[in-house]
């Protein structure tokens, strides 16, 4: 049926959920001791390693929405698996069908983890058109915890040699980042539709950000008491809430559409695509306030969950293009198909 | 999940479209006329939807439809809007009226007004809003009292849509005022003999619709829809077609709104400001998730789901898309808006001033937020 999600997917989407319930709580693990791989880790690199692949790469023909499904799913709970990020920088190398060939099976199977190097230090948006010189990345998740670098430059994608990997401090602790120096590029594959397929995977994290964050807001709006009443009947409660809801579903709905254009070869895929990833930002970082705000006092502490929400929210809304920097490419694509059909 | 349209949809979208294009060829461009304009077009596009067998598309062949369901219409109201075609005059009888009366009337009723909706000879409006009853549309107040052979009725109605024009009601009243407020609701197909009909001018000059007095009325038995007290019943029904048909019309107006807006920038030079690039951005997401979200909607219908309060999400998000871009449109013109001596400048502020009721018609903004709160927040009623 049209427009809605297939059986598959829905069972995708159940059994990732299932498996990042079993791992909830690891965002917070994080602050003492650093990252370390939640249970789940292991199982979702191994068996969901090509969801989203083309066949061309070596998939066995899932589509993109397959796998923005699953980690729609880990981004609800705040799963710190570097599933997520290695499926972006596979997808990375999926952009161009007719080079390349079939991806190395170690990727595929999640013996070898990848992640993905886009980000250009004092750019906002991501290095396909960016003159690149040093080769030097940024914003790169789980660098020091992967065992390959996938790195976008204007001349395209290649596999990376890290000469320098920079640990920073990540706001999210649950999501290390790291500054990366990379060695020039010897003979790199067009990136195609590359860049655009990450960002997808990134912005669905967002929208299960979003989710999972409006989800814990709502939670506490139908429990928590005042006035002799639960909070979530003040309409000034409530509103923001359903605001809330309203951004992440425009989000999910963008997310999901650009995903068919982009598997489908839609000539407005880009646009798209920009528009899902502004979207899905600003929806999981007003998310992330709204669920602060709703837990009051508690809700500005360490110990209360919101702003773990907050800061994935943010390290997200940031990466594979910054979301002001899609919102206005959206903009600049959108104004100049008009002025096209205007001629 | 896969947004392609299906062979029978794009089968019956070219066919409608075909049409469209050729009935539409000497049609201008609604958004620059002005009302009476309007209302002439909208009348002669009610004569050729009707010439051309469209008025009962939804309608079952049995009534003289052609037999189609509720979302072919909406595909038909979607791509004539796609063309600016006009609001077709007697819309309210052939989307709510005849669908209300095929769901509910006796057959006498249904051969009674059906044929004429058809013939595009007798026209409806909507009598449901009150005065004193705006968002809570159950507390009306219009009394029903019986007489020998029906019901003498007397009450105020507002904001009814072409009452001007029209010559049947789909008419609320309360014939039981002991009864708890949704149960002594009776839904009538009145002749609008006697009604008093007075336009209300909306802020921006137009005169889309009119207050209507209701002194001694007389509604004859044969007029009840649905039996009586059980009008609240029917008047869901009516509300759900009314959803329905427009369903696939707000991302087309948002589209619009935002097409005219950067036409108004290219114009005036800015449209490479950074600001107003940005603005766009944002007022891209939002238009396209309409889009996107209509499609769901409908695929869930197809599937045989109900839409979900998720609509609700859809209708806010229009408002603010076509307000926003209304208003940014405003703000390009040379002195801010605020001289509207020209046509380009006074048509702009027109619409702006007219978007403002995108967020108070159809459902209030805020019963919208408080539908999702409650509904998909599963937040207590706030109300």
């Amino acid at each position: 049926m049209r427009a809605t999600f297939t059986q598959e997917q829905q069972d995708i989407g159940r059994t990732v959920g299932a498996l990042a319930d079993a791992d909830r709580g690891t965002a917070r693990a994080a602050w003492s001791g650093g990252w370390r791989a939640p249970a789940g880790d292991g199982p979702l690199l191994r068996d969901f390693g090509l969801l989203g692949v083309p066949e061309p790469a070596g998939g066995i023909g899932s589509s993109l929405i397959d796998l923005l499904v699953a980690v729609e799913a880990l981004g609800g709970r705040l799963v710190p698996s570097r599933f997520p990020a290695h499926a972006a920088a596979v997808q990375l190398l999926c952009g161009d069908e007719r080079s390349g060939g079939p991806l190395p099976d170690e990727v595929l199977d999640g013996r070898r983890v990848l992640t993905a190097a886009v980000d250009v230090p004092g750019s906002s948006g991501w290095a396909d058109a960016v003159p690149v010189d040093p080769l030097v990345r940024t914003l790169v998740p789980y660098a020091a915890q992967a065992d390959g670098v996938v790195a976008l430059g204007p001349a395209g994608v290649w596999f990376a040699d890290p000469v320098r990997v920079t640990e920073r401090q990540s706001l999210d602790p649950s999501v290390p980042l790291a500054d990366l120096t990379v060695a020039a590029p010897e003979r790199p594959r067009p990136a195609g539709t590359g860049p655009l397929r990450a960002a997808l995977v990134v912005a669905a994290e967002l929208c299960g950000v979003a989710q999972g964050a409006i989800d814990l807001a709502a939670e506490q709006a139908r429990t928590r008491r005042q006035f002799g009443r639960v909070i979530g009947s003040f309409q000034g409660v409530a509103f923001p809430l359903a605001e809330a809801a309203t951004a992440r579903k425009a989000a999910w709905d963008l997310t999901l559409y650009a995903a068919w254009a982009v598997d489908t070869g839609h000539p407005d895929a880009g646009v798209q695509v920009h528009a899902a990833k502004a979207a899905a930002g600003q929806a999981a970082v007003f998310a992330a306030e709204r669920c602060i705000q709703v837990h009051g006092g508690m809700g500005i502490t360490m110990e209360a969950d919101p702003h773990l929400f907050l800061r994935r929210a943010f390290v997200l809304d940031a990466r594979c293009g910054r979301g002001s920097w899609h919102r206005r490419r959206a903009g600049e694509l959108r104004i100049r198909a008009r002025r096209a059909v205007r001629g | 999940m896969d947004f392609a349209d299906s062979d029978t949809d794009l089968a019956f979208r070219h066919e409608v479209g075909g049409w469209l294009d050729k009935a539409l060829a000497d049609v201008p461009d609604q958004e620059e006329l002005t009302q009476d304009e309007r209302e002439h077009w909208s009348r002669v596009w009610q004569d050729r939807l009707c010439a051309g067998n469209w008025a009962g598309l939804s309608w079952p062949t049995a009534h003289g439809g052609r037999g189609m369901d509720a979302l072919a219409q909406a595909v038909f109201n979607e791509e004539a809007a796609v063309r600016g075609a006009p609001y077709p005059l007697n819309g309210v009888g052939m989307m709510l009226a005849g669908p209300t009366i095929i769901a509910h009337g006796t057959d006498a009723q249904q051969a009674r007004h059906l044929p004429g909706i058809l013939r595009g000879d007798e026209y409806w409006c909507q009598g449901f809003s009150e005065p004193g009853s705006g968002s809570d549309l159950a507390s009306l107040t219009t009394a029903a009292t019986r007489v020998d052979g029906g019901w003498r009725i007397n009450g105020a109605k507002i904001w009814t849509s072409n009452a001007h024009n029209a010559s049947r009601c789909l008419l609320l009243a309360r014939t039981d005022a002991a009864a708890p407020k949704h149960e002594g609701i009776t839904y009538f197909l009145a002749p609008m003999d006697g009604f008093t009909v007075r336009s209300l001018v909306m802020i921006n000059g137009d005169t889309e619709f009119n207050e209507m007095f209701l002194d001694d009325v007389f509604v004859a038995d044969d007029d009840v829809l649905g039996g009586v007290g059980n009008g609240w019943t029917v008047a869901l029904t009516t509300l759900a077609f009314e959803r329905g048909s427009m369903a696939l019309n707000l991302w087309v107006w948002a589209r619009q709104a935002v097409d005219r807006l950067i036409d108004v920038a290219v114009e005036r030079g800015v449209a490479d400001d950074s600001a107003f690039v940005d603005a766009v951005g944002a007022l891209q997401c939002d238009a396209e998730a309409v889009r996107i979200g209509s499609m769901r909607m409908l695929g869930e219908s197809r599937a045989g789901g109900v839409p979900g309060p998720e609509t609700s999400a859809l209708k806010s998000l229009w408002a603010r898309v076509v307000q926003n871009a209304n208003r940014l449109a405003v703000q390009l013109d040379e002195a801010g808006g605020v001289l509207v001596d020209g046509d380009g400048a006074a048509a702009r502020m027109r619409r702006y001033l007219r978007a403002r009721a995108h967020t108070i018609e159809g459902g209030t903004e805020e019963v919208q937020k408080s539908i999702l709160a409650e509904r998909v927040l599963r937040l207590p009623r706030s109300r």
